[in-house]
């Protein structure tokens, strides 16, 4: 039985590597700079240059730059701190550095061409590339400055164009352990005409779609995981057609999703599967 | 003469809580040592330690006004967080996370450092056998195992902080401690003779 305690010696962090965290997470302690009025405007132009790209542009009830929120669906229509957001996630992404992650898995080589969504609130940006191969996601905080910070995910398609559903999640980031504020992309098939986060406390917050992919951030939500926060699609004619809830694990599904052919393809085998939706950009 | 007090954890949380980053730092220089070699324990990779330390105190400054000292310690909670973090979906074996910006591990590729990487590369290879091992048991059992036995939390603190009674503690302890010396195959333990 000691042999299960005969683990490898105990190491130091990397001097450097230990340096450069500490400092960084000193960075994000610290308290914000205050917005000043200079800020307030170039994140106003930000979203005007956005609307006259042709990207959508929504201001939320308080003029605060927090509540701005950002769309891209394109490379060409990125503001300057979505644009750091995106090359920091190709980075994060490189084939290298993917390699070097997980050795045994094929990586999935992006390019800012596969940008599908790229989203923005405050300081905080959301983006996801999809081809052919599979997708990258990031969440990004600060961009370009001294206090970034961000998490993601890479894989190839796990079932192709086969979805679970109506709408598939890919990233899932929030402030808390339990709720806060949450950043949430993925891919929804072409019955999905609006994707709404529902608190669970009476608020909600509209998903952006684009060609399939969507993007979804909340500011100031305080989402609560025990009040059962859930993505509720609507078809074209308004009516609810799927209702899940936002932290399921995707290994854990409530229902299982089959193929045309009866062949279940997602979730856990139990007699009543779903239908397994197609995606399409 | 000079002499230094070194404040006790208590005194750092009260100030971290006040949102003062100097105690914060000072809290990372104390604990960040144990925490990362708790996370490689959990993951078998000295890299995605790296990663789960990060996030680790990312989420302690984010859950500072919430967060639960035992016997005047830190420790027990911030090892808990790792293991919720290290364990977290996000952990899948397709999946990658970098809560904070790492350095590129070309900085391995130094000459001075080439031993250093054989090293973590034999801790990596033993680790990943035990761990091969370990999953057989529950996640219940499996935290115990690494709070208690791998990263000397005593089974008071670790009750005080998993919220359950020790009693809970010793009999996870002890659940795992028989299933393991049943899992445990023989190349695993000759291998270490």
């Amino acid at each position: 039985m000691n042999d299960i305690l005969d683990l490898p010696a105990e190491r130091d962090l990397p001097p450097e590597a230990a340096h450069a965290m500490r400092a960084r997470l000193l960075g994000v302690a610290s308290p914000p700079p205050a917005r000043t009025p200079r800020l307030r405007i170039a994140v106003a132009v930000a979203a005007l240059l956005t609307v006259a790209s042709g990207a959508a542009a929504v201001m939320w009830g308080r003029p605060n730059p927090s509540t701005v929120q950002v769309l891209a669906t394109g490379a060409g229509e990125l503001s300057p701190t979505l644009r750091n957001a995106t090359e920091r996630c190709l980075q994060w992404n490189s084939p290298q550095r993917q390699t070097r992650q997980d050795p045994e898995e094929r990586p999935v080589p992006v390019s800012l061409a596969d940008l599908a969504v790229a989203t923005e609130r405050g300081d905080r940006a959301l983006v996801l590339f999809m081809n052919d191969v599979g997708y990258a996601t990031c969440d990004v905080e600060g961009a370009g400055t001294p206090r970034e910070s961000g998490g993601g995910a890479t894989e190839p398609w796990p079932h192709g164009e086969w979805l679970p559903g109506p709408v598939q999640r890919l990233l899932l980031t929030s402030t808390e352990h339990d709720g806060g504020d949450i950043s949430v992309s993925g891919r929804v098939s072409s019955r999905v005409d609006r994707l709404v986060l529902d608190h669970g406390d009476g608020r909600s917050t509209t998903a952006r779609l684009s060609g399939g992919a969507f993007g979804l951030m909340t500011s100031d939500a305080r989402l609560k995981a025990g009040n059962d926060p859930e993505l509720v699609s609507y078809d074209a004619h308004g009516t609810e057609i799927d209702r899940r809830p936002l932290f399921q694990a995707e290994d854990q599904l409530e229902h299982c999703y089959a193929g045309p052919d009866g062949k279940r393809i997602y979730g856990k085998p139990t007699s009543d599967c779903r239908p397994a939706e197609k995606w399409r950009r | 003469m000079r002499h230094q007090v070194r404040p006790s954890d208590e005194e750092l949380w009260s100030s971290i809580a006040a949102g003062d980053e100097l105690a914060f730092g000072r809290l990372f220089d104390r604990y960040s040592r144990p925490v990362y070699n708790h996370a490689f324990r959990l993951t078998g990779s000295w890299s995605t330690a790296e990663d789960v330390t990060q996030a680790t105190f990312l989420v302690a400054w984010r859950r500072r006004h919430d967060a639960r000292l035992v016997d005047g310690s830190a420790l027990p909670w911030l090892l808990v967080v790792a293991t919720n973090t290290a364990r977290s979906e996000w952990r899948s074996a397709r999946r990658w996370l970098a809560l904070l910006r790492r350095l590129p591990a070309e900085r391995y590729a130094d000459g001075d450092l080439a031993e250093d990487v054989s090293a973590r590369l034999d801790d990596e290879r033993r680790m990943t056998e035990v761990l091969s091992v370990v999953r057989g048991l529950s996640p219940a059992d499996r935290e115990a195992v690494a709070l208690c036995l791998w990263s000397g939390v005593s089974y008071p603190d670790a009750a005080a902080v998993l919220g359950i009674s020790e009693v809970a503690v010793r009999s996870r302890v002890s659940r795992a401690r028989s299933r393991l010396a049943r899992l445990m195959p023989e190349e695993i333990q000759e291998g270490k003779r």
